[in-house]
């Protein structure tokens, strides 16, 4: 028979009403079989059986009872709905009717929840937050593996000159390290982690400074002076977020850098200041000067 | 013994109907009785089957039910048919006729009748 939507939704409203009433239509059904079945009999008296043999007609007449009143009940509401609505009654008076077992139980709910969340929010911002850049899918980080040692290698500054010069599934590459030096500034002196890089190193990551310029080409071959970029932290704590420090001369290992950027916020704080390294310096004849993780882009 | 037909429940509904329609309020056994009357016994109804059919008539609106007193002054439910109800014994009427008609047709078919 034709359902139109109207008629299924009056339908579902009606069985979703009956899954909270459901005893007075059992009821209901229950006296309508007695009367059924009463009936049948007597009409079978009528036509000239024994009451006992009557009685038994009819309910062979009727059909099996039980069978239909489960269809019966599951035409009535919502039969999972029902079901469900029995389980969490039972579950609430179980648990109530143990408080110990109770207790314990919502404690290690709690812990296990408690934990999931924090290990996740550690996972997450360790290994799945993507890095702070524009596009950071397009960004890899190359390394080099060796069967003899276990760790990954950097790719040294011939390397990457050779990834560079060769056609690469890369659009740029860029090389950086990390190194400690003695920073000054002013008259206050700190050991900290610098990073010489290749002048386009910030136009590979797609970030920009925040103050003053980014670097050039020049930088990293020029014969002026050394330039350095600034990261947010240090620049809000040495200075405090003086803007005339663009121009400023400071010192790495005793050598006068001029400050010509500060970095946005966010970014790599940790290691600061970042400045061209000079490869001009580097003699390729000295094994060992490593210019370590080249970062790319393609 | 001839083996009965089973009857399909859209059918049995359609059945249930139209005894409604042309009897008036009815209790269920009185129903039953009726269509078992009218089949001539052709169809092997287990006459409980015939009430989750009654509700799901009343949910979708074609039937409604009372309380009423029966043959023997006992309380029994009655049911009838409403406007919506008459409205489609109607348009289902016109729907069978038509399949069978058809069917009719197809049956009365003979080779030589093709052009």
């Amino acid at each position: 028979m034709k359902r139109p939507p109207m008629k299924r939704l009056r339908q579902f409203f009606i069985r979703l009403g009956s899954a909270f009433t459901g005893n007075r239509t059992d009821d209901r059904l229950n006296a309508e079989i007695e009367e059924h079945i009463l009936l049948q009999t007597q009409e079978n008296i009528r036509a000239g059986m024994p009451p006992i043999d009557a009685r038994r007609q009819a309910l062979l007449k009727f059909g099996p009872a039980e069978v239909m009143k489960e269809a019966y009940r599951d035409q009535r509401s919502l039969p999972f709905l029902e079901t469900l609505v029995q389980d969490v009654r039972y579950g609430i008076r179980v648990l109530l009717r143990s408080p110990g077992f109770t207790t314990v139980a919502v404690i290690t709910l709690a812990l296990g929840i408690g934990a999931n969340t924090a290990v996740f929010s550690i996972v997450y911002g360790v290994v799945f937050r993507p890095l702070p850049y524009p596009q950071p899918h397009r960004i890899v980080e190359l390394t080099e593996t060796s069967p003899r040692a276990t760790d990954e290698k950097d790719v040294t500054y011939e390397e990457l000159r050779f990834l560079a010069s060769h056609s690469s599934p890369f659009e740029y590459l860029t090389g950086y390290t990390i190194q400690g030096h003695n920073l000054g500034v002013g008259n206050k002196t700190e050991r900290v982690k610098g990073q010489p890089v290749s002048s386009d190193y910030f136009h590979v990551l797609g970030i920009r400074p925040l103050l003053g310029r980014d670097f050039l080409p020049e930088d990293n071959t020029g014969d002026g002076a050394h330039v350095a970029i600034l990261s947010y932290g240090t620049w809000q704590r040495y200075v405090a977020a003086d803007p005339a420090i663009i121009g400023r001369t400071i010192t790495l290992d005793g050598e006068p850098f001029t400050v010509i950027g500060v970095m946005q916020p966010g970014l790599e704080a940790s290691v600061d200041p970042i400045f061209p390294r000079r490869h001009r310096r580097m003699d390729p004849t000295v094994p060992g000067e490593p210019d370590r993780r080249h970062r790319t882009k393609h | 013994m001839e083996e009965k037909q089973e009857v399909r429940q859209g059918t049995l509904a359609l059945m249930v109907l139209k005894t409604l329609d042309v009897l008036g309020p009815l209790h269920g056994y009185g129903i039953a009785r009726r269509i078992e009357q009218i089949s001539g016994d052709l169809l092997a109804v287990n006459q409980g089957t015939l009430y989750p059919v009654l509700l799901k008539l009343e949910q979708e609106g074609p039937i409604t039910s009372d309380w009423g007193a029966s043959e023997n002054n006992r309380k029994a439910r009655f049911y009838r048919l409403t406007r919506a109800g008459r409205k489609q014994l109607q348009d289902e009427t016109r729907d069978w006729e038509q399949t069978a008609e058809i069917i009719a047709r197809f049956f009365a078919l003979k080779a030589e009748d093709l052009p």
